[in-house]
C-alpha cells in the first residue's frame, strides 16, 4: 500500500518509513538553503506532517513523493526567508562541531563556501544545492523548483560561474602555494 | 578554476546530521494529529471506504454486511428507546479509540459518538474504520451485548439488576467498559472516585483526571467532566509491564463535542 496513504489512515509505522527513507536528504537540503539547524529542522518535520492533513496536494499520479517533499522543503524555506530573512545573513553556522587547532584553516573554508553559496539568488542557490550535494538529475530538479529544464541548466551554470569567480581565492591550486 | 576543482571546494561545505529530536517531533506531531482531527464523523469514514469499497464486489459485499449488523446493533437500544419516555439528547462528544501495538505503532480501532445520560454513557454510533473483520466482530459483540442486557431480568437478582442499572457505566470501544460505582454518587462527588492525578480542560470542559483502583493488571485513567454529566473526555487504559513500569495501550480521545445536537 501507499506509504502516504497508510499514514493518512493513522498507521504510525507508515509515515516513520517515509521519514527514514526520505528525511536525510531533505534535512541537508533544507539546512543548506536556511543555513541553520533548528530552522531546518522545524521544516522538515513541517513537510512531513503537512502529508497528513486533508489540504495536502500530493498527487502520487503527478509525481514522486520525493520530488513532492523536496518542493515543499523548499516553498518553506522560501517563506522562511521572506519572514524572517534568516539569521544567516551575516553567515552561517557551517563551522558547526569544528575544532581549533589542525582543522581550523578547513573550517574557514567551509564558512567561505556556505557564505558563497548563501549569497546565490534564492533559485540558483537550490538549483546548485540539489544537484552538487544531493546529486539530483536535472529533470527532477525541475519538477522540484517547477522550472524548465533549459531554465534549470542556464542557472546551474550562472550559480557555478558566480561561485568560480567568489572562491577564486581559494582554489586549491592557489591555496597550496600560499 | 577548473569543475573539478569547484566540486572539491564546494565539498568542504558539509551538513551536520539530522538531530535526533527530528524524528521525534514527526512522531509527536503524527499523534497529535490523530487527535485533532475535528469531527470526521461518520461522514468521513464511509467516504474513505467507499473508494476501497469499489475495488471488488466481495469488499462491497462485506461492507454491506457490515452496515447492516451496525445498523441493527446500532437501532436495538434506539427501538427500544421509543418504549420508554422520550429522550433529548443534550450532547454528542465524537470520540477516537487509538490502539497502540507493542511496537509504539497505533490505529484508530473505533470512532464513536456519544453522550452520558444520568452518569451512562450511551452510544449514538460507531465505526470501525477499515476492518471489516473486526467491524464484524465488534457488531456481532454488540449483538450480544444488547441480548445479555434483554436477559438481565431473568439471569441476575432484582437487587443486582438495580445495581447495574443505577451504576455510572464509561466506555473506551466496544471491548472496553467500567463500571464506576454509583451514578449517582459519582456526580455529587464531582466525578471523584478515585485518587485524583489532575485537573486538565479538554474541548473547553473543566476534567478530573482519575485512576479508580480496577483491581486489574491495568491502570486505567479517566478525564470526566463534571459539566457533561461526568462524560470521559479521555481514556488511557496502561497494561502493567513485568518490570512494573506502563505501556499505554489503549487511548480514547474526544475530538468533538456537539451541544444539543
Amino acid at each position: 500500500m501507499d506509504l502516504v496513504k497508510a499514514a493518512r489512515k493513522g498507521r504510525e509505522r507508515a509515515l516513520l518509513q517515509l521519514f527514514d527513507e526520505n528525511h536525510l536528504p531533505l534535512f541537508r537540503f533544507a539546512y543548506r538553503l536556511t543555513g541553520s539547524v533548528p530552522d531546518a529542522e522545524d521544516i522538515v518535520q513541517e513537510c512531513f506532517l503537512a502529508l497528513l492533513r486533508p489540504e495536502c496536494s500530493y498527487d502520487p499520479g503527478r509525481t514522486c513523493v520525493r520530488t513532492y517533499l523536496f518542493g515543499v522543503v523548499r516553498n518553506q524555506c522560501m517563506k522562511r526567508r521572506l519572514k524572517n530573512d534568516f539569521a544567516s545573513k551575516d553567515g552561517t553556522d557551517a563551522t558547526h562541531d569544528r575544532s581549533p587547532e589542525s582543522q581550523i584553516l578547513r573550517a574557514e573554508l567551509e564558512d567561505v563556501v556556505a557564505r558563497a553559496v548563501m549569497q546565490l539568488p534564492e533559485t540558483q542557490r537550490a538549483v546548485l544545492i540539489l544537484a552538487h550535494y544531493e546529486q539530483m538529475p536535472l529533470a527532477e530538479i525541475a519538477r522540484v523548483m517547477v522550472l524548465e529544464l533549459g531554465a534549470v541548466k542556464s542557472r546551474l551554470q550562472r550559480a557555478r560561474a558566480s561561485l568560480r569567480e567568489a572562491l577564486a581565492a581559494f582554489a586549491p591550486g592557489l591555496e597550496r602555494k600560499t | 578554476m577548473n569543475d573539478t576543482e569547484l566540486d572539491e571546494l564546494l565539498n568542504t561545505w558539509t551538513a551536520p546530521p539530522a538531530p535526533a529530536s527530528l524524528r521525534q517531533g514527526v512522531q509527536a506531531g503524527f499523534a497529535a494529529n490523530l487527535e485533532r482531527k475535528t469531527s470526521p464523523g461518520v461522514v468521513h469514514w464511509i467516504a474513505a471506504f467507499v473508494p476501497s469499497a469499489r475495488k471488488s464486489l466481495v469488499a462491497g459485499a462485506v461492507l454491506a454486511m457490515v452496515t447492516l449488523l451496525l445498523v441493527v446493533t446500532l437501532a436495538l437500544p434506539q427501538t427500544l428507546r421509543l418504549v420508554s419516555p422520550p429522550v433529548r439528547i443534550p450532547y454528542i462528544v465524537d470520540s477516537d479509540v487509538v490502539q497502540y501495538a507493542d511496537d509504539g505503532t497505533s490505529a484508530v480501532e473505533e470512532h464513536r459518538g456519544s453522550y452520558n445520560e444520568n452518569g451512562r454513557e450511551v452510544g449514538v454510533y460507531a465505526v470501525y474504520p477499515f476492518r471489516f473483520l473486526n467491524a464484524i466482530w465488534h457488531a456481532l459483540a454488540k449483538v450480544g451485548n444488547v441480548v445479555g442486557q434483554l436477559a438481565l431480568p431473568f439471569t441476575v437478582s432484582p437487587e443486582l439488576l438495580k445495581k447495574y442499572e443505577s451504576a455510572a457505566r464509561v466506555s473506551a470501544g466496544s471491548e472496553h467498559g467500567y463500571a464506576l460505582g454509583s451514578a449517582a454518587a459519582l456526580i455529587k462527588a464531582g466525578c471523584v472516585c478515585g485518587p485524583v492525578v489532575g485537573h486538565e480542560t479538554i474541548l473547553g470542559h473543566p476534567t478530573v483526571a482519575v485512576q479508580p483502583d480496577l483491581g486489574s493488571h491495568e491502570r486505567v485513567t479517566f478525564w470526566m467532566a463534571p459539566d457533561l454529566g461526568c462524560f470521559a473526555l479521555r481514556i488511557t487504559i496502561e497494561e502493567k509491564q513485568p518490570d512494573g513500569t506502563f505501556r499505554l495501550r489503549i487511548r480514547k480521545q474526544a475530538l468533538k463535542v456537539t451541544l444539543n445536537p
